[in-house]
């Protein structure tokens, strides 16, 4: 018996649904599911366990103004211990117009991913609409320069993973949205993301909690202050609660 | 009752804290300050109202001048410049030290071309994390400078400048990592062999060799041929303190400290004296910072020039902000900050026992509770104090607030009707006027100590203590403003009667009175109280002109259903329409427009009470009346706590009887608009009935083509 057109229709529409909401394989191999983003201040994480929680750092921040990159390194100490998967975060802040050659920034970004014991690289960029593609090809070009096995992820605004959906296709293993500070417009409140790049971690912060999210994700979770073990102990029975 | 000080500052001096912010870093006005006060008086002694919260910086200053050690003119000008310098200007990019550098080696043909120099080197394992600063910007102007003076003696083709910039590359190719170190000369000009030794250790030094720089450095000193020969020590010292930083070893620092006593006590090296001092500070914080805050502390207690007192005041606070403890065991600045701002009341008194001056009556007056025995002898001590000693202010908001936890309340009304007769800054002001508030004898009162001046804000408690022109021009011409010691029992405790009263009364100014007659017609529409709504709605009609038409139309509506249905298609035509006043700036958008962040129209809840919120208000009104004021309260929620449901359900209403009204559908319209711009609107099925009523009955209409959706 030949199925009905219609129950063909539905039946590639659900499978077609499914797949959009189907999360793929863990895109951070190798890392909790517990992420802690240690900011530029001296950060002492010895009390971690490191099968319980790895470890986002700060390690460059490039910035650009009338034509001229700042780039500055991390200067604040980061102590964690052995066996902790760390993951290198480059913080770009852009203060307008020309954009710096994306090689420049790229070559400096990826130096932070040779860091010995990073085992991948996070770029941290709210780009303006005007600053996407230039976003894009700085994106391309770090995954042509990082070695294969070093997931590339990035941060999102929440309204990138919602709405405008721009996220979608870029050369990365994770977008994490974010769900704190957020400006006017975002899309307040945890929710299952349209954009699938989104859909593999949440960012969190710890004096703006969510009141409930999506569970089964990975959790970023950023501290206001020096991380202390009260506080990545909080952090520890957020990840259970969501997990 | 301990903690009543503490309930004032927080809801007398920090502002309006309302629990919901009305979206994300608006800013929000301050009546005092909290951490900072404003530029240009504090250092001149006008220390305002001291508070814990402020940051050690100040609190230095203000115990020079309550312990009579006022600050000189340089001093406080240093500190504080007079007029504040304008603000920063857009100046052309000027070239860095780096860049300098690799302009003027470009001036020597046949060099290889270098693209750019890293400065920051990554740290030895486990610290490969964190990188430092490896080559300073003087480093390189030094080079610029050298290079200049070598290209004028041999000449910018000559071999040995080109030999020279290349010696000095492989000098700063270790800025970043790695070893490289040029080759010594031999056989060539003695000046450039000479240079060539101290690159070498300079690459030493760059490369983390601390062992070969130091004795390279050393050997350099010792030859009194080289150019360099009077910078060697001071390089040995340098040295050793970089080993030590680095390594995170400050052990040896103390041959750091040697190395410079020996260069201080050397005449031959008096060129360098002043960089080694400043060296030896470096060391001697870090070696010891409790003694190095000491010494600091003692400096900064003796007048003198202004930028030493700058000087020592940040290295001060910064190694007392990086150790989180001062020497307050052997300081009296040390124990009196560390008093002042941490509680220590039996301390406080026992040091103003022992030594009873402004500074620790400041600080006893704080933190002693107010059924301590010594209150009596404390506040009659605050009574003693000069009107203009920098004291003053803070001693007597100090003590009328103990008098009032005492229940002193007409020497505390008294003292503070004193304290609003002396002409004070704008902050210092708005605290005594919210003491006397609290002290109302009645409702004259309560209107009269209402009006606060706005002196700072902050975008939802970040960035305490800006400037309000930060703000905008909006809020900047809010210069006055209501406080939450006025506006919580306001609306929730005045009965509409009294509101008419409020709006004419010459105690507040204008746009106050204009506040209060706006909130109120919205209320008394609500209410169904048409005389006082008549006569809100005059008072506003001359307060605030670009509602008068509309207004004025509304007040000329005969028939009570009509007037009814005027009034709601108003309000919804104004988003700024509100039945509460509000503390602070308020609404930051004009009546008629929709504001970005959703602040339109009205959510009303329950006020929750803020941390330190005193249990009683102020007794500003009798007993029966606050009844019928809090009776009209919970009748303004249980039929208007939402503008959505009750614009639109009022809207429903009228449209089923007069369908024909041409006004219907563009008020169905604007129902619907309430529940997509109201802030924490919960959708209900009113928006999605007048969605419907306009499509179904106006389907052609533009007000329905206006309206695709419904919320």
């Amino acid at each position: 018996m030949r199925p009905h057109k219609s129950l063909v229709a539905a039946g590639l529409a659900a499978l077609t649904v499914c797949n959009g909401c189907q999360r793929q394989g863990d895109p951070l191999p190798g890392f909790p599911r517990l992420i802690l983003w240690a900011w530029e201040r001296p950060e002492r994480l010895e009390f971690l366990d490191p099968r319980t929680a790895g470890v986002a750092f700060l390690a460059r921040t490039i910035s650009w103004s009338e034509g001229r990159i700042t780039s500055a390194p991390r200067r604040q100490p980061l102590h964690v211990p052995p066996g902790t998967a760390l993951m290198a975060v480059v913080r770009l802040e852009s203060h307008g117009e020309p954009l710096p050659a994306t090689t420049v920034v790229s070559r400096d970004i990826l130096e932070v991913a040779a860091i010995p014991g990073v085992r991948a690289l996070q770029v941290d960029f709210d780009a303006r609409l005007s600053e996407r593609e230039w976003y894009r090809q700085l994106l391309q070009e770090l995954r042509r320069g990082l070695q294969p096995a070093m997931p590339l992820t990035m941060t999102a605004l929440a309204s990138w993973c919602q709405s405008d959906g721009w996220v979608r296709g870029l050369p990365v293993a994770d977008a994490v949205p974010m769900l704190f500070r957020m400006g006017a417009g975002e899309p307040r409140g945890a929710r299952e993301f349209r954009v699938a790049e989104c859909r593999a971690s949440f960012g969190i912060a710890t004096d703006e909690l969510p009141e409930k999210l999506p569970t089964g994700r990975r959790l970023y979770v950023f501290h206001p202050r020096a991380w202390d073990e009260d506080a990545y102990r909080g952090a520890v029975r957020l990840a259970v609660k969501w997990r | 009752m301990r903690l009543l000080v503490l309930a004032f500052l927080t809801v007398a001096l920090a502002g309006p804290r309302e629990a919901e912010s009305c979206g994300p870093f608006l800013p929000m006005a301050q009546f005092t300050y909290v951490s900072q006060p404003p530029q240009g008086v504090f250092a001149h002694g006008q220390l305002g109202i001291l508070l814990p919260s402020y940051h050690r910086r100040y609190l230095v200053i203000a115990y020079r001048y309550l312990t009579g050690v006022p600050l000189t003119r340089e001093e406080a000008s240093e500190f504080d410049p007079q007029p504040p310098p304008a603000p920063l200007q857009p100046t052309p990019v000027s070239p860095t030290p780096v860049e300098q550098w690799l302009a003027a080696r470009k001036q020597v043909p046949g060099v290889p071309a270098v693209q750019g120099i890293a400065e920051d080197r990554a740290g030895r394992p486990p610290n490969q994390f964190q990188f430092y600063q490896n080559c300073l910007d003087d480093a390189f102007r030094n080079s610029t400078l050298t290079l200049a003076e070598r290209i004028r003696r041999w000449g910018a083709s000559s071999l040995a400048v080109a030999e020279w910039v290349r010696g000095q590359d492989a000098v700063f190719e270790n800025c970043r990592d790695g070893s490289t170190i040029p080759p010594a000369l031999t056989g060539v000009d003695p000046l450039l062999a000479a240079d060539r030794r101290y690159q070498i250790a300079a690459a030493e030094f760059y490369s983390e060799d601390y062992a070969g720089a130091e004795r390279d450095f050393g050997a350099v000193g010792a030859d009194s041929a080289s150019p360099w020969h009077d910078l060697g020590r001071l390089m040995v010292a340098r040295t050793q303190i970089r080993e030590a930083t680095v390594a995170k070893d400050l052990s040896q620092l103390k041959d750091a400290a040697e190395t410079l006593e020996a260069i201080l006590q050397d005449p031959q090296e008096t060129k360098w004296h002043a960089s080694a001092r400043g060296l030896q500070d470096f060391v001697a914080a870090r070696i010891d910072p409790q003694a190095r805050m000491l010494a600091l502390g003692e400096k900064l207690m003796r007048p003198g020039d202004g930028r030493e007192f700058s000087t020592a005041l940040f290295d001060y606070t910064y190694l007392w902000d990086g150790t989180n403890r001062g020497p307050a065991d052997k300081s009296d600045l040390a124990d009196w900050i560390t008093t002042f701002a941490g509680r220590n009341w039996s301390h406080a008194l026992e040091r103003w026992r022992a030594q009873p001056d402004d500074a620790w009556l400041v600080a006893s007056l704080l933190w002693v509770p107010y059924d301590n025995a010594a209150i009596p002898d404390l506040l009659a001590a605050a009574h003693r104090v000069d009107p203009a000693a920098p004291a003053w202010p803070t001693v007597t908001f100090y003590g009328i607030s103990r008098a009032i936890a005492r229940g002193d309340t007409e020497a505390a009304r008294s003292w503070a009707d004193s304290a609003l007769a002396i002409q004070q800054t704008p902050d210092v002001h708005n605290v005594f006027l919210a003491q006397r508030l609290k002290l109302s004898r009645g409702w004259d009162d309560f209107l009269r100590f209402t009006p606060r001046t706005p002196v700072a804000l902050n975008y939802d408690g970040i960035d305490s203590d800006s400037p309000v022109q930060d703000g905008g021009q909006v809020v900047s011409q809010k210069t006055a403003a209501f406080d939450m010691d006025f506006t919580a029992p306001f609306n929730v405790e005045v009965p509409l009667g009294r509101w008419v009263d409020a709006a004419s009364t010459v105690d507040l100014p204008a746009a106050l009175r204009a506040d209060i007659a706006q909130a109120g017609w919205v209320r008394a529409v609500v209410l169904h109280r048409p005389t006082e709504a008549q006569a809100l709605a005059q008072r506003l009609a001359e307060l605030r002109p670009q509602l008068r038409s509309p207004l004025q139309s509304w007040l000329a509506e005969k028939d009570a259903d009509a007037a009814r249905f005027k009034a709601v298609l108003l309000m919804m035509r104004t988003p700024g329409l509100q039945p509460e006043v509000r503390p602070g700036f308020g609404r930051l958008t004009a009546d008629g427009q929709i504001d970005d962040f959703r602040d339109n129209w009205w959510t009303l809840s329950e006020p929750k009470a803020a941390e330190g919120t005193p249990a009683a208000p102020p007794d500003f009104l009798p007993e029966p009346e606050r009844a019928t004021g809090r009776k009209e309260w919970q009748q303004l929620l249980s039929t208007a706590a939402q503008a959505t449901d009750y614009l639109s359900s009022e809207t429903i209403a009228w449209a089923r009887l007069h369908r024909d009204d041409p006004r219907v559908p563009e008020a169905l319209h604007l129902a619907v608009r309430t529940s997509r711009y109201t802030s924490n609107a919960t959708p209900t099925r009113f928006p999605k009935q007048a969605f419907q009523l306009l499509h179904s009955w106006y389907p052609k209409s533009t007000w329905a083509a206006q309206t695709p959706y419904w919320y």
